[in-house]
């Protein structure tokens, strides 16, 4: 009994051994990119037709997507590289490829450069061009902006700018923001999503900026006007302190109309559309102080080095982000293309809103590329801001130690 | 020579040695390297530690914990005692409220952070929600430094007091009863039979309760993550998160390996001292 039994284990591990290994023959044939991904909203179920897709052209390849919360892709990319586990490809922001960047691949080694960059918004170029390399390719581009509750600005009386000719100065604002407060009765009438990215819009429309080519810009006068302004409407309980002080999500407050306008982004326009129901709301033109800015920000698809299937990586990814695939990409997730043969796109809804985010976006300067896309900077001050502007609402800091320690961060980073 | 004992222990051997020593030293070598997660760490010597002893922020962080720690211990040792001090005695209900009290210690701390975030948000939180109801003026709660320390204290209790609870029962249980049946008979007190009996029989399981409660308090940070976020500013920001940053968003890989080594020294200086005090949890004859 025990000799058959030891003969039938011998012929199921040799019929074993035979199947795998002409399993894996089979599985040579295919080769698998592993792709990091995280979705906002729906855009992980557009990026996954596009590979269907992909897939059905390339029976060669499969794509293999890694589904990785945002908070943790930079550690994640970080750990893979440095366990010898890179995947082939990664979704990426410019604030994860300002660090992760020399892992990536230089697209231009398989690629015309030049040709390749010339297809997109230049406002963005430093986002995926690190020290002369291609190191991502832009997939879509997001804008900083406002979003109001419309039914209280109608109930205050208060015109909602329609158009770029009658936006309001930040006084105006302000003070129409007095009168949404009192007639809706809210404890705040704003909320700004975070002290750091988010608020960097009303920095760079007053002028200021965290940095410039000669290393930290927070003391500047435009940078401390902003930083003040911002502060007195805070101490007259105009925007509400949650969100930075605690974190609290800024779009919870909005949906809930606890306040009646928020300093977000193109990416909630879907959230918004699909559960807001309870008032009207839209997107208007961020008030301007010395000049209008948003904030470009958006998402890159990155080719790992090291993952042996580096062609294979830009191929997809020069694929994926071409016209067509770009346009039919941004549309089903409600996202702005960052290519310039994209600019008008079929969007189901909230089209008007869209049009508002591509002109304040239209008119942005240069000083949030070169904060947010010179290559760490946004590090060296990211975690400095959102910790001590806390501390500058409660009082224990004041403004000029916030500018110094920014500026000191910045400087030390920097070299200055 | 006996070899079968080691080929026993040889998997938890192994599993030590790749997760534990060599990580441990791959660290310890890091903490003399400026490395960013890419390409080759660049060796620096001491650098790491010269500027660990001026960094205020990382010293700060280490104070706030500590601060953290003599509040809280206190209480998360007294009361799962106090409780299973009672339970041992209440032989009906016993295993009803056990259950009761260990509940939430199986439950995830993110999930406790976010529950307690929703109770105690300002402006979403249920408290106020129902102090506003009644019609009173809002509370600061979350964005109070001191409000915010003591709804992390309040959590963290709700969280660990049932596994404290279930250990402390199982020490209780283990005294004999014929001492406290010869003390009631000397005509003892319970407090006197607590003082004289329980508690000093109850030694080593308190100290295994302070030792793994200071380094638990040390490890802080999944709840404080989704809790506060070591806010407001950086009222909660305890020492591990302080790592984390430097690591994850400063992206300073070597310099966070001398900060976790110095946690090390700390928490190693912390267990020494205790080992010494309590003569490393003996019962005294």
């Amino acid at each position: 009994m025990k000799r058959l039994l030891a003969i039938a284990l011998v012929v199921a591990l040799a019929l074993s051994c035979a199947f795998a290994n002409g399993s894996s023959e089979s599985a040579a044939k295919v080769k698998t990119l592993d792709m990091f991904w995280w979705s906002d909203g729906n855009e992980g179920i557009a990026m996954q037709k596009l590979i269907d897709e992909y897939e059905t052209l390339h029976p060669e390849v499969h794509i293999n997507i890694i589904e990785v919360p945002f908070d943790n892709i930079r550690e994640k990319i970080l750990m893979s590289v440095a366990g010898g586990e890179a995947p082939a490809i990664t979704r990426t922001t410019e604030g994860v490829s300002n660090h992760c960047y020399e892992a990536f691949v230089d697209v231009s080694q398989y690629t015309d450069g030049e040709a390749l960059k010339s297809q997109f918004v230049s406002s963005i170029e430093s986002y995926y061009v690190k020290n002369g390399a291609i190191i991502s390719v832009p997939s879509d581009v997001t804008a900083n902006g406002l979003i109001v509750n419309k039914t209280m600005f109608d109930k205050a009386g208060v015109k909602i700018p329609t158009g770029p000719e009658d936006i309001w100065t930040w006084e105006e604002f302000r003070e129409a923001l007095r009168k949404v407060k009192a007639a809706n009765g809210l404890e705040y009438a704003m909320a700004i999503d975070n002290a750091s990215h988010r608020w960097s819009t009303m920095l760079y429309e007053f002028g200021g900026s965290f940095a410039n080519e000669n290393g930290g810009n927070f003391s500047s006068p435009n940078s401390v006007r902003a930083i003040e302004f911002t502060l007195d409407m805070f101490k007259e309980g105009l925007i509400n302190p949650t969100p930075w002080i605690t974190f609290e999500d800024a779009g919870i407050l909005f949906r809930g109309g606890l306040v009646a306008c928020q300093v977000s982004g193109t990416w909630n326009l879907q959230n918004y559309h699909d559960n807001i129901k309870e008032f009207e709301w839209c997107a208007t033109y961020m008030p301007y102080d010395v000049q209008r800015s948003s904030t470009p920000g958006g998402k890159q698809l990155a080719a790992l080095q090291g993952s042996g299937v580096e062609k294979e990586a830009v191929d997809f990814i020069l694929w994926v982000t071409a016209k067509e695939q770009s346009q039919r990409y941004c549309e089903e997730a409600m996202f702005v293309s960052p290519r310039l043969d994209c600019a008008e796109l079929n969007y189901a809804f909230c089209a008007d809103d869209f049009a508002v985010f591509a002109n304040e976006l239209a008119n942005t300067g240069s000083e949030g590329a070169f904060d947010w896309g010179y290559p760490g900077l946004s590090a060296a001050f990211g975690i400095d801001i959102t910790y001590d502007w806390p501390k500058v609402i409660n009082g224990s800091m004041t403004v000029a130690e916030l500018c110094a320690k920014i500026d000191k961060d910045i400087n030390d980073f920097m070299g200055k | 020579m006996k070899v079968f004992p080691y080929l026993m222990i040889l998997p938890n051997f192994l599993i030590f040695l790749l997760f534990i020593i060599i990580p441990f030293f791959y660290g310890l070598r890091l903490s003399f390297a400026d490395w960013k997660g890419l390409g080759s760490p660049k060796f620096i010597g001491l650098a790491n530690y010269i500027e660990l002893m001026k960094d205020a922020s990382y010293w700060s962080s280490i104070l706030r914990t500590l601060k953290y720690a003599v509040i809280y211990l206190p209480i998360a040792i007294l009361f799962p005692l106090f409780l299973a001090y009672q339970l041992v005695k209440n032989s009906k209900m016993k295993s009803v409220y056990r259950t009761i009290f260990y509940w939430p210690s199986m439950i995830s701390y993110i999930v406790v952070g976010i529950g307690f975030r929703f109770i105690f948000g300002d402006t979403t939180g249920v408290v106020n929600y129902f102090i506003q109801l009644l019609g009173l003026p809002k509370a600061s709660i979350m964005t109070s430094s001191t409000g915010a320390f003591i709804v992390l204290v309040l959590a963290s209790l709700w969280s660990g007091t049932g596994g404290s609870m279930i250990i402390f029962m199982a020490g209780l249980e283990n005294i004999p009863t014929t001492y406290y049946e010869a003390a009631e008979v000397d005509g003892a007190t319970p407090f006197q039979r607590f003082l004289h009996i329980t508690l000093p029989l109850l030694k080593p399981t308190l100290f295994l309760i302070l030792i793994t409660g200071i380094i638990g308090v040390f490890k802080t940070y999944g709840m404080v993550s989704v809790l506060t976020k070591g806010g407001p500013g950086d009222a909660t920001k305890f020492v591990v998160q302080s790592i984390y940053d430097t690591a994850f968003q400063r992206v300073r890989l070597g310099y966070a390996c001398a900060q976790s080594f110095a946690l090390t020294f700390i928490l190693a200086l912390f267990t020494i001292i205790q080992f010494r005090l309590n003569n490393g949890g003996a019962v005294n004859d």
